[in-house]
């Protein structure tokens, strides 16, 4: 892959997952990193992050159905220490149950009718659709897996020498992953038969009524796989007008004109190949809701019809290359990301990325025309009100309606609107 | 503002890059604002122009927030009198305790509409009728949104309320004032704050100092100096050294049973905190050090950690720790663990090699933060929001290398020794 332009190197290390549970994908994750956090028998924990901070090494653990990923980026004059250095961590581990026991609490998702935070409610989803439901938290002792050789290894850097020394380091890890991942691949193999996880989530309406919120978050949500790439990116242009930022329309709409909300925003979040989660909200005074909703439906209505300005869809076209520009060449995970969405099993040589020859080819003015084909329908979004006032009427509670109890994980729900929908 | 900020939570997150030095040039035909400065740099194709007025939220009047519906009219009138087509860019304006913050970014093509961004944020804020007016309850959302999603911002509040015994100043009383905000406090507030010999002006990056010392004349060159400068009774707030408050609350909001800990430290005998700059740093990343290795890496009592220390123009200290629990572990044991922790801080004495590493700490930081466009636009405000010069990082390094070992020790000897606390045992109810 191209080398970062920001003056650091980067590899990810990728370990092959065939959709763990929620609960499995959690435990792995604090597995991978409670074993670098934790030190050695030789080094404290306080001794490694000391090295690490020093030396501006920074290290990530990321998951996705498919894949279990450590992400290590450092200043290019640090990359081959940094390699030197987890190396030892890899084989000389102390695996603190204490250590396994905090990652596992930091790394576990926050309850988002508790927070109200839009960006609580997308780790809710984007958990509840990644993994298989249900499963138990690993013991502190199931993490003790050692690391067996990755299955792909993602280079980002022009450092001379840095794919010898990458692969100087995966010949000294164990060959036999699937031995060696013994934890990792039990839990594999006890899901082996089970069948993939559907890539929807249901309509209807999910309600937490919070007694003593003033306020409340509005957001709607849709999980889609699309034809193609292109399809993808149009709709992305098209939900970014709608909502991603100053410029946009639920901004000038909700919050300059209706002066309703501060933070109106839409995201568009791509969690696999034509695969994306696409989310309107906005927070507003508890009595106002309705009314926030009906423009928000207003607003996305006439944007599917064909109606968004030129100017505006322009404009955020350009802001939306320029951000996948920025992110490929400055953010090592998310090309990592892209990559592993493209190619999930590697390749070798030259590669392409479609995304990108895709983002290319994006017309703002096929995409106005056509923007019923980008966008589904309203009604195939799910509704989620979080904090006081009203509860929703009659109309919005006939597609599906659940109530959320108090300190309950939205997968409750999701799960009871989608038991009713079947 | 001498902010330094600290998290733990299990991963460093730093910066790397191709780094020049960085010389801080004070500009002099700027007309009446306190100080203009050009800090050139040759690693990005991008200029930006700070405008700092050197009032925040500590300057707020009754009620509570005014500074802060202060800047939004601002930012907003400016970028409607300039742009004429707000939909073009995002409104980059930040309200911090002691210093608003207005950034215009651009290229370095763009620097002459940047400037004339900046200019218009002195000028009485005009905005279209009833507009102004419903941005109060845009700032009743955004608090209230903020109030929400972060259980650290009421804690710390309530901490500070308890420590001066106050609800101003230093103390705030935002949500409770919320009702009363009006239009009237806020331009009043611009009236009296933003005043160009309140306001500073720091233009970097891609820009030749002379063209920069052109720009600042021409459109600050007619702005004229008004003496005295706005007064800051906030800066004499002092604690009653004797006070160890302690108050025990109950909330569903909180994720974990929380401690928040806040102590109020003085100088003795030191009025102003220009010149010990290098100290500071150097003797707060020796406190960082010591306070995460003993109540992060050596127990498992604390799931997250998060240490701020503000450093204020007077020279007096405020540091504040703030500590999600692990599950099972009780308030009255962290606090114990923690005022424990404080007092013993000193035991092992600081050795020459641990000042010299916590030097370098600092320098190796500061390189890495400057390598990214927002962590050196920040590194220059630091102090600089105080009313002193910017300082680049390699000014930074440069005054911390000047630093001697005994104001470091006498520094973190200020900080460790007893002083006026306000204590939050915040537990996590269902």
């Amino acid at each position: 892959m191209p080398a970062l332009r920001n003056g650091l190197s980067a590899l990810t290390f990728v370990w092959s997952l065939d959709q763990p549970t929620n609960s499995q994908a959690l435990a792995l994750k604090a597995g991978l990193s409670s074993t670098i956090s934790g030190g050695t028998e030789n080094r404290s924990a306080y001794s490694v992050a000391d090295f690490l901070w020093l030396k501006g090494i920074e290290y990530r653990v990321a998951s996705t159905a498919q894949h279990l990923m450590l992400t290590i980026t450092a200043p290019d004059e640090n990359i081959l220490t940094a390699l030197d250095y987890f190396e030892v961590l890899f084989h000389d581990a102390s695996y603190s149950k204490d250590w396994y026991a905090r990652e596992l609490q930091q790394l576990g998702l926050r309850i988002s009718s508790k927070t109200g935070r839009p960006e609580d409610v997308l780790n809710e989803i984007a958990y509840y659709l990644d993994y298989l439901p249900g499963g138990e938290t690993q013991s502190a002792q199931d993490h003790r897996y050692r690391f067996g050789r990755p299955d792909q290894v993602i280079i980002r850097s022009d450092v001379s020498g840095i794919e010898r020394r990458a692969t100087r380091l995966i010949d000294t890890l164990p060959a036999a992953k699937r031995q060696t991942l013994s934890s990792v691949w039990k839990w594999i193999t006890s899901y082996f038969e089970m069948d993939d996880q559907p890539y929807s989530l249901p309509t209807g309406t999910i309600h937490f009524h919070d007694t003593d919120a003033t306020e409340m978050l509005v957001l709607l949500i849709k999980a889609k796989t699309f034809q193609d790439t292109a399809q993808l990116l149009g709709a992305n242009l098209l939900v970014d007008y709608i909502g991603a930022n100053q410029g946009s329309e639920m901004f000038q709409i909700i919050r300059q004109d209706m002066r309703a909300a501060y933070d109106p925003r839409s995201d568009f979040i791509i969690m696999g190949k034509n695969k994306a989660i696409m989310t309107l909200s906005a927070t507003t005074k508890a009595t106002n809701w309705p009314d926030v909703y009906q423009r928000i439906k207003d607003i996305y209505i006439a944007t599917r019809a064909g109606n968004a300005e030129m100017a505006g869809l322009n404009l955020q076209h350009s802001t939306m290359d320029r951000g996948y520009a920025f992110d490929f060449f400055m953010d090592s995970e998310f090309g990592a990301l892209h990559y592993l969405h493209e190619h999930p099993t590697g390749t070798d040589g030259t590669f392409n990325l479609s995304f990108f020859t895709a983002l290319e080819n994006v017309s703002p003015v096929k995409v106005k025309l056509n923007a019923h084909a980008f966008l589904p329908p309203w009604n195939d979004f799910l509704l989620i009100l979080i904090g006081g006032g009203e509860p929703p009427n009659a109309e919005l509670k006939s597609k599906g309606y659940c109530v959320l109890p108090k300190n309950t994980p939205l997968s409750y729900c999701l799960d009871s609107l989608t038991g009713a929908h079947s | 503002m001498h902010v330094f900020k600290f998290f733990l939570s299990g991963l460093f997150i730093l910066f790397g890059g191709t780094l020049h030095a960085q010389d801080v040039i004070p500009l002099t035909d700027k007309g009446g604002l306190h100080a203009a400065y050009v800090v050139p740099t040759d690693v990005r194709d991008r200029v930006d122009v700070q405008l700092i007025v050197l009032s925040g939220a500590h300057d707020d009047p009754e009620p509570s927030g005014t500074a802060h519906l202060t800047e939004h009219l601002a930012a907003f009138s400016a970028d409607a009198t300039v742009l004429r087509q707000p939909r073009e860019r995002d409104i980059h304006a930040t309200i911090h305790n002691v210093a608003t913050v207005y950034t215009n970014s651009g290229t370095p093509d763009e620097v002459d509409k940047l400037m004339r961004l900046s200019r218009a944020v002195l000028d009485s804020p005009k905005l279209p009728d009833g507009f102004a007016e419903s941005e109060i309850d845009i700032l009743h959302r955004e608090t209230l949104l903020r109030e929400r999603q972060s259980s650290y911002r009421w804690l710390q509040r309530k901490a500070l309320q308890n420590l001066y015994g106050s609800l101003r100043g230093r103390a705030n009383n935002t949500i409770d004032d919320l009702p009363k905000l009006n239009l009237e406090a806020a331009y009043q507030f611009h009236k009296e704050h933003y005043v160009p010999s309140n306001v500073s002006l720091i233009i970097s990056g891609n820009i030749a100092p002379d063209d920069a010392a052109e720009l600042v004349a021409k459109y600050f060159k007619d702005t004229v100096h008004t003496a005295p400068p706005p007064d800051k009774p906030w800066l004499a707030q002092r604690p009653d050294p004797a006070l160890r408050y302690v108050e025990r609350i109950q909330s569903d909001r909180l994720m974990h049973d929380t401690v928040q800990l806040v102590k109020f430290v003085e100088f003795e005998g030191r009025t102003t905190s220009v010149d010990m700059q290098g100290a500071f740093f150097i003797a707060t990343t020796i406190l960082q050090n010591r306070l995460s290795k003993a109540l992060y890496y050596d127990t498992n009592q604390f799931l997250k950690m998060e240490i701020d220390i503000y450093f204020s123009k007077a020279a007096d200290l405020e540091l504040s720790i703030i500590a999600e629990l692990m599950p099972g572990v009780s308030l009255e044991d962290a606090h114990d663990t923690l005022n424990t922790t404080l007092a013993g801080l000193l035991k092992t004495p600081i050795s020459p090699q641990e000042i010299k590493r916590a030097r370098h700490q600092q320098i190796e930081g500061a390189q890495n933060v400057a390598r990214r466009a927002s962590g050196f636009l920040y590194f220059l405000l630091n102090v600089a929001a105080d009313g002193f010069p910017p300082v680049s990082p390699s000014i930074f390094t440069h005054t911390l290398n000047a630093t001697s070992d005994q104001d470091v020790i006498e520094f973190m000897t200020s900080i460790v020794s007893p002083a006026a606390t306000s204590v939050i045992l915040a537990e996590k109810a269902d």
